[in-house]
């Protein structure tokens, strides 16, 4: 497979995974947000820090807007200045899509494109909220008809690459910036009795809290959650399932011994941490550990499979940026357009 | 109400399905009794699903057009353009010999020069060529072949003689539309198919790839092939893919290829890199090598033509190939032919001025209201004058610039292009047509049975382009004879 095709597969992935998991996220603080009190959420945090988590912080503050839910929502769902918005993800992964359509189910093309038309031209019957629902949906549905119908091969290895490294950068900016909040804030009287929604948000925000409740307990702390987000070997969506998944794919791959070293090290990283003796700030040092340490093993792949330019005499490598969630597929950007007679 | 041909009027135009009679051509008969007994409602369906079709499986062409690009579904007309196989096995013979001779040119122009030499191709307008390529003098590519892919666009006219009207020897397009034509005329027409002796089309994309095949410089191993695209803002990215799929080889950008210190060409792919050994190229000469040509291409790979001249990738067609694809050089290629091959050509030329020479040049001039003058490196219709539609003043600047520049422009008499019966407001009327076959050519020539023919949708048009609303109808090669 050539390079440029599996570095487009593998950026289409985490597109959509960014799509859904921003989705996810939206939703959860939406439920968390509208029934908490307004005096809570100013200490341990409300819709201001959605764009922190999503990565567009600065853009959002270049705005001048008040950070409520209207503007907050519309912000991360389509607004044309956000390139981190979920409109601006769904469009990227349409124009991967379209270099690689050939490898895909012809049905993908599809459900990609109505749900960018759903996001162009929304009903005006839809509330905001039921349109995070959609997206959610149909990426649910294009996973499925995915896992359902390809080969377990190079492009759905590629693919699964992709999804994964976004599901873990997605779950570590999640607690990061909530799950540190609210350990800081964890000796207020005020918020004890609000622990357990909170970090049921947490979990909720990436569709852990009934898988949660069912192998660990129906109470919500931020010990176990933590182990069960980072640690646990089941739930899919946990750093570290992400990481054995990945490892999976690469099994099969040529090339990738130095791949499969690194995750093995971030699995040990993962494992260098005694929980229970986590404060806020070494909860944050350890986070944004795992947060570098995941954008490296996105460069050693990027460097493996997609800029493989540099195993050949007289090239150059590209030096690719380090901030995962500010890295754009290059391929995405318009440049090259003429046409030939 | 059914069709009745009686009232199909195609005026002095030459008719390729009904005759000045309106009786059927020779060897259309069935098509021609099969359409009498279609209603209004019969030809609506039909068209109907023949557009369903187009936008189920995709078919597109794509305009770019103020920062957007826009996919358009492939506009068919679903009656076919028949020609008796009769007539057609003469000029099948005539493409070949044709091409045989442009290859025999090029080659030539890119060493010894004989033809210039011996006087019958003027040096200054090779001098003043623009697709002519320092670069490429000397190379001596397999077969000394460097037109593989040829498509010449034929027209006829009221006297029913089949003329080439060009030849275009950089990236022809339009072959992926005349497959897909055929596939959708299947569907909607399968009992002509049945009572027809129609001879098939898609045989292409295996011949296409066998050519290549000859084409590799490494004869040892199975050899690794790629179409190489501009991308997928290009108009014709559809057929890039399309042709790539149905060879079952990569599609591949210029950024995916890398030439070695060893003068070998290398795709990148996650295995690490490949050897690459034959090219169809779908990228323009000049953006191919920023090292040999326009130094600011992103589409091209550093080298390609260096390792092109070495030996170690077969480029297809040749970089410096389009040197033949000069309206200018068209108004030789009879003498062409005839210096080469020793034969006459078996399809003629439309009469064409060389305003280059004097006594010519005083005709045209003389007759700016009844010629078309063509500048002799456009394409796509463009900067034509077309006289008997002109104002005095175009023709005064018409006047001026071929006195200015006389080597830069031919002119032709105005055709009147055949008709084909086209579906217009659920009934039958002529539209003019002209017809491009595909010429290929390695280690043994072929032309495609048939090839794209392109409808002017337009009453009284003889604009066949689909950027400018052009239509497209499947083409027929008759067998007439049992």
């Amino acid at each position: 497979m050539l390079s440029r095709i599996a570095e487009n597969i593998y950026w289409m992935a985490r597109y959509l995974e960014r799509a859904e998991s921003t989705a996810r996220l939206v939703k959860a603080a939406n439920r968390l947000f509208l029934d908490m009190p307004k005096h809570i959420i100013s200490l341990s945090g409300g819709w201001e820090q959605l764009p922190i988590i999503t990565g567009s912080e600065e853009v959002f503050q270049k705005q001048n807007k008040q950070a409520d839910r209207v503007s907050v929502l519309s912000f991360l769902l389509d607004d044309h200045d956000n390139p981190g918005s979920i409109r601006a993800s769904l469009a990227a992964a349409k124009i991967n899509l379209r270099i690689t359509r050939g490898v895909f189910p012809s049905r993908i093309w599809q459900y990609l494109s109505h749900m960018s038309a759903q996001m162009e031209n929304p009903d005006p019957k839809d509330d905001l909220v039921s349109r995070f629902d959609a997206v959610i949906q149909q990426c649910e549905k294009i996973t499925g008809l995915l896992m359902g119908s390809m080969s377990k091969d190079v492009a759905l290895d590629f693919f699964q690459l992709g999804r994964n490294l976004e599901q873990a950068d997605m779950l570590t900016r999640i607690l990061d910036v909530r799950g540190v909040q609210l350990m800081r804030t964890s000796g207020d009287a005020l918020l004890s009795s609000f622990e357990n929604s909170q970090w049921r948000m947490v979990l909720t925000a990436v569709n852990g809290l009934q898988m949660y409740r069912q192998s660990v307990s129906p109470r919500v702390n931020a010990e176990p959650t933590l182990e069960f987000l980072l640690r646990h070997n089941r739930f899919p969506r946990s750093v570290r399932y992400c990481l054995l998944n990945m490892d999976s794919c690469l099994v099969d791959l040529a090339r990738s011994a130095s791949v499969r070293q690194h995750i093995r090290q971030l699995e040990e990283k993962l494992f260098a941490v005694d929980y229970s003796e986590l404060v806020a700030d070494s909860l944050h040092n350890y986070l944004d550990h795992l947060q570098k340490e995941l954008a490296k093993l996105h460069n050693t792949i990027h460097t493996t499979y997609f800029d493989i330019a540099v195993q050949l005499p007289s090239q150059q490598q590209t030096q690719t940026s380090f901030r995962m969630n500010h890295k754009q597929n290059p391929t995405t950007t318009m440049t090259n357009q003429f046409s030939i007679a | 109400m059914s069709i009745d041909w009686s009232t199909y009027e195609g005026g002095h135009a030459y008719d390729e399905l009904v005759n000045s009679a309106h009786a059927p051509r020779l060897g259309t008969e069935t098509l021609f009794n099969f359409l009498a007994t279609l209603n209004q409602d019969g030809l609506r369906h039909r068209q109907t699903a023949a557009e369903h079709t187009i936008q189920n499986l995709g078919i597109t062409f794509t305009i770019y057009s103020q920062g957007e690009n826009i996919d358009r579904a492939w506009p068919f007309d679903i009656i076919p353009r028949t020609i008796p196989y009769s007539e057609w096995q003469r000029i099948e013979e005539g493409l070949v010999q044709r091409v045989c001779a442009l290859n025999l040119f090029i080659h030539d122009l890119y060493h010894d020069q004989k033809i210039i030499k011996d006087g019958i191709f003027p040096a200054d307008v090779l001098a003043k060529s623009v697709n002519f390529r320092q670069q490429c003098i000397g190379a001596i590519p397999k077969y000394n072949i460097w037109a593989h892919i040829c498509g010449s666009d034929l027209v006829r006219d009221d006297s029913g003689t089949i003329y080439v009207l060009e030849d275009n020897l950089r990236v022809p397009s339009g072959v992926s539309y005349m497959l897909e034509n055929r596939m959708i005329t299947k569907r909607v027409f399968p009992d002509l198919f049945h009572n027809h002796n129609i001879l098939p089309v898609d045989n292409y994309p295996a011949e296409l790839h066998d050519m290549m095949m000859s084409l590799s410089p490494r004869t040892q191993v199975k050899p690794s092939m790629v179409v190489l695209t501009p991308g997928i803002y290009n108009s014709a990215y559809f057929e890039h893919a399309y042709l790539a799929r149905q060879m079952g080889v990569d599609l591949v950008e210029g950024k995916d290829l890398i030439v070695g210190s060893d003068d070998c060409v290398y795709m990148k792919t996650v295995f690490g890199p490949r050897r690459v050994d034959v090219i169809y190229r779908r990228v323009d000469d000049l953006f191919l090598d920023p090292e040999a040509f326009n130094p600011n291409s992103t589409l091209g790979v550093n080298g390609l033509i260096r390792a092109w001249k070495k030996g170690t990738v077969a480029l297809v067609n040749a970089p410096g190939a389009g040197v033949a694809d000069d309206k200018v050089v068209y108004a030789f290629v009879p003498e062409i032919i005839n210096y080469y091959l020793k034969q006459d050509p078996l399809i003629p030329n439309v009469p064409t001025y060389k305003c280059m020479i004097p006594s010519e040049r005083d005709h045209v001039l003389k007759n700016l209201d009844k010629l078309v003058v063509k500048p002799a490196n456009e394409s796509g219709g463009y900067g034509m004058l077309i006289g008997p539609h002109s104002t005095q003043a175009e023709r005064d600047q018409f006047a001026g610039l071929i006195q200015k520049d006389p080597r830069n422009y031919i002119a032709q008499p105005t055709l009147t292009l055949s008709t084909v019966p086209t579906v217009v407001n659920d009934t039958l009327e002529p539209r003019h047509v002209d017809l491009r076959p595909f010429i290929l050519q390695g280690a043994r020539p072929y032309v495609t049975p048939g090839g794209l023919t392109r409808v002017a949708m337009r009453k009284g048009s003889l604009v066949v382009n689909s950027s400018q609303g052009g239509g497209s109808k499947d083409t027929w090669i008759i067998q007439d004879t049992p």
